[in-house]
């Protein structure tokens, strides 16, 4: 090795050294180096976006904006509906019959039936106590923390084991 | 002795059991209830409800007057909705209903010619009996439970539920069979956390039930998802259900591994249901805990996809 020639390895020496290195590798489980796949440059270059990166922008804010109006507008109708189911159950029944027909329509005779048995269930909500919520409510955030405590903690356990 | 005769001397250890339960209830008689009565000379201002005592109006109601699963019977006037889910509404000559009356699961029994009801009558839901009635799987001392007839179909009701948890939890293991083995896996190495964490979760969905009931019973078109979501809620239990049964089935039938997770799910259940004919709360309880600590092995291993093994833990404790 190096013999003349400024020291320098002969190309069969450079190759003949690379094996023994990548088979001491190998004997420690370091994965083989493969040849990438045919044409892997231009198989992501034509899955990448053909317009410009402002326009691309441009579309993610309105998706943005088309899913936060999507679920403000599932959020408003859930209060309006539990305002009127509020207000069927707790003033007057009828209404909200009222406003689809009627309770003489099909409809309206369906959501005279739902508001009058969302009665007893409420009835049977409104009777517990207001200690009881607020004791429930901690409880529900002290067990909510364990839960989390407890499901968070088995992660580091398996990136243990697969760094080791 | 062999399988077809154990199957029959099992069915007829049950078909007893059951019998002799609906034998005992009756033994018992109708329970001592209390009522809450409202004489002809009251007037209450605010509404009167319960869940499963009687109530008897005879004087003045200026609310609404709901029950769960007990008897109505108005005598009186009641300004506002009589509701009862799954009880009689007996409607006598004096009943004067300013409101409307409904009755899901039970019925309205008319002891006038005229009823004096300004409202709509509702009387009768498909399936709302049963519905409504699932109040009285747990509470086998009420007086609708006091013929044989209740009986049988509640312990018949039972072992059907059994049935089809047995099917689906079999399912579940053939359909996800690597899946359920680490979850299996989980439960076998972390026993105890897997136990905790499923009680732990257990505790958090039946208290947040109940906020979430309220939410939906108010926005009134969440009413009518409310039963099919807490059914839907016990999924999570058959799969947990189905690593303890793996867990179990293994121990008992180590060769035969394609027999070993129902086996072992049979196991589970069937003290469970015959514990049901007599105490069935805490076979509802037992149920529970049986199936959260496979839910708790699920949630460790992220339904099956992260795979914790014993020698992880030494590596970690050295």
């Amino acid at each position: 090795m190096g013999r003349g020639n400024n020291n320098e390895l002969s190309e069969a020496e450079e190759r003949a050294a690379h094996e023994t290195f990548q088979a001491l590798l190998e004997r420690y489980g370091e994965p083989k180096t493969l040849n990438p796949p045919v044409n892997l440059a231009a198989r992501i270059t034509s899955q990448l976006p053909n317009a410009r990166p402002a326009e691309i922008l441009r579309r993610e804010r309105r998706r943005l904006l088309g899913r936060s109006l999507l679920l403000w507008a599932i959020g408003l109708t859930w209060l309006v509906l539990s305002a009127l189911g509020l207000w069927g159950i707790m003033v007057d029944s009828s209404l909200p019959a009222l406003l689809v027909g009627g309770p003489q329509t099909a409809l309206g005779h369906v959501v005279l039936a739902i508001t009058l048995a969302a009665k007893p269930l409420f009835a049977l909500f409104s009777s517990i106590n207001l200690l009881v919520w607020v004791v429930g409510l901690v409880t529900v955030i002290a067990l909510g923390w364990a839960w989390w405590k407890m499901l968070t903690q088995v992660q580091p356990m398996v990136l243990s084991r697969n760094q080791l | 002795m062999n399988l077809l005769l154990r199957a029959k001397l099992l069915f007829a250890l049950i078909a007893t059991l059951m019998l002799l339960q609906v034998e005992t209830s009756y033994a018992q008689g109708e329970p001592v209830e209390q009522v809450i009565y409202v004489g002809p000379e009251e007037t209450i201002e605010s509404n009167v409800s319960t869940i499963d005592q009687p109530i008897i109006i005879d004087g003045i109601v200026k609310g609404d007057v709901t029950s769960w699963s007990a008897d109505i019977t108005i005598n009186g006037y009641v300004e506002g909705d009589v509701v009862s889910y799954n009880g009689v509404i007996t409607l006598k000559q004096a009943a004067q209903i300013d409101g409307n009356v409904l009755t899901v699961g039970g019925s309205i029994v008319y002891e006038t010619a005229v009823p004096q009801v300004a409202g709509q009558i509702i009387e009768g839901a498909p399936g709302g009996s049963a519905v409504f009635g699932l109040v009285d799987i747990i509470r086998p001392s009420s007086a609708n439970n006091a013929n044989p007839g209740d009986a049988i179909l509640r312990n018949a009701f039972t072992l059907a539920g059994a049935l089809l948890l047995l099917a689906l939890s079999t399912l579940m293991s053939l359909l996800w069979p690597h899946r359920s083995a680490i979850t299996a896996q989980t439960l076998r190495t972390l026993p105890m956390r897997s136990l905790l964490l499923g009680i732990i979760t257990t505790a958090l969905l039946a208290l947040l039930i109940v906020p979430i009931s309220g939410l939906l019973t108010i926005s009134l078109v969440g009413l009518p998802i409310l039963i099919p979501l807490l059914l839907l809620l016990h999924i999570p239990y058959a799969y947990g259900l189905t690593a303890l049964g793996q867990v179990i089935g293994q121990r008992m039938l180590p060769k035969q591994t394609e027999f070993a997770t129902p086996a072992g799910i049979a196991l589970i259940l069937f003290p469970i249901v015959i514990l049901s004919f007599f105490l069935p709360i805490i076979a509802l309880l037992l149920f529970y805990l049986s199936a959260s600590s496979g839910l708790g092995a699920a949630l460790l291993s992220r339904l099956g996809t992260l795979p914790i093994r014993p020698q992880t833990q030494n590596l970690l404790k050295t």
